[in-house]
């Protein structure tokens, strides 16, 4: 398991934290294109039992124009570091739970 | 919590793997809205077949006319225009930006196209002779061509990294 495939695990772990839901969870990631590799999705689900909704972009500004209404659907989305602060002055990011990502402590 | 809780049993070290400076990165030391996931540079791919480029400069050689392209970036794009003359990456006087500007305006003839990770395929098809690209994008085209060579070029590159962050709402939020 190379370090991609534990971030978006860890991403999704989080994402689905509170499910309550008796059907399989889904999770929406909207990513760089080719940033993950091609059995990463499977992998995921399987370990998971998730259902993964994934579409790529080429730019930031391609997946801003989607993210920007802030009700796109996607749950996970990558931007580059400069535009964290853009879309927290938008509103669009909810912070993370670091009780459900006991990497990052 | 419940739903996938074996999970934080694994003890990944995936910290121990990072670069100290991201795991408390400028952006958001606190990890509050962002994990870091991907770091990388911008710099310049050519074919092997050319003379490598290892300097901005290079980008703006007449022989590349059509078939170059540069990010469609703005800040990487005016970036490389700045370290092309000396200045730096993150500039913000005026009359410096002004002589980025110049240089971009004189470059413009030669481009093709500013496009962003999608010259990824012009490349290794070898449609494109020299892009300005990310170091990430340039690899998957390194990984699908033998004719391919990247350089950080020599004045100077930005550093970037992207990062896992949620949009998710209400009881998706993570």
């Amino acid at each position: 398991m190379n370090r991609r495939y534990f971030l978006l695990g860890m991403t999704g772990v989080a994402a689905f934290a509170s499910c309550g839901r008796p059907s399989k969870p889904r999770l929406n990631v909207y990513n760089w294109s080719a940033y993950v590799a091609p059995d990463t999705i499977s992998n995921f689900e399987a370990e998971f039992g998730a259902t993964v909704r994934y579409a790529t972009y080429e730019s930031n500004e391609e997946m801003l124009a989607k993210v920007i209404t802030g009700n796109s659907g996607w749950d996970v989305v990558f931007p580059t570091y400069t535009r964290i602060k853009p879309m927290l002055d938008y509103g669009l990011l909810q912070p993370l739970n670091h009780e459900w990502l006991p990497s990052l402590r | 919590m419940a739903c996938f809780s074996h999970s934080t049993t694994n003890g990944f070290p995936v910290f121990d793997n990072l670069d100290p400076r991201f795991r408390k990165p400028v952006w958001d030391p606190d990890l509050k809205w962002n994990t870091p996931y991907m770091w990388f540079g911008t710099g310049s791919r050519t074919t092997a077949t050319e003379s490598a480029t290892n300097s901005w400069a290079d980008l703006w050689d007449a022989r590349l006319k059509g078939r170059l392209t540069m990010l469609d970036d703005p800040e990487d794009m005016l970036g490389a225009c700045l370290k092309k003359i000396g200045l730096s990456f993150n500039a913000t006087d005026a009359a410096e930006l002004e002589r980025a500007k110049q240089e971009a305006i004189a470059q413009k003839p030669l481009v093709q196209a500013y496009l962003n990770a999608e010259v990824r395929d012009q490349l290794v098809s070898g449609d494109v002779l020299a892009a300005q690209l990310w170091a990430t994008t340039a690899q998957q085209a390194v990984d699908a061509s033998t004719q391919l060579a990247f350089a950080y070029p020599q004045e100077g590159f930005p550093l970037y990294c992207d990062c896992a962050v949620s949009c998710g709402r209400g009881e998706r939020s993570v």
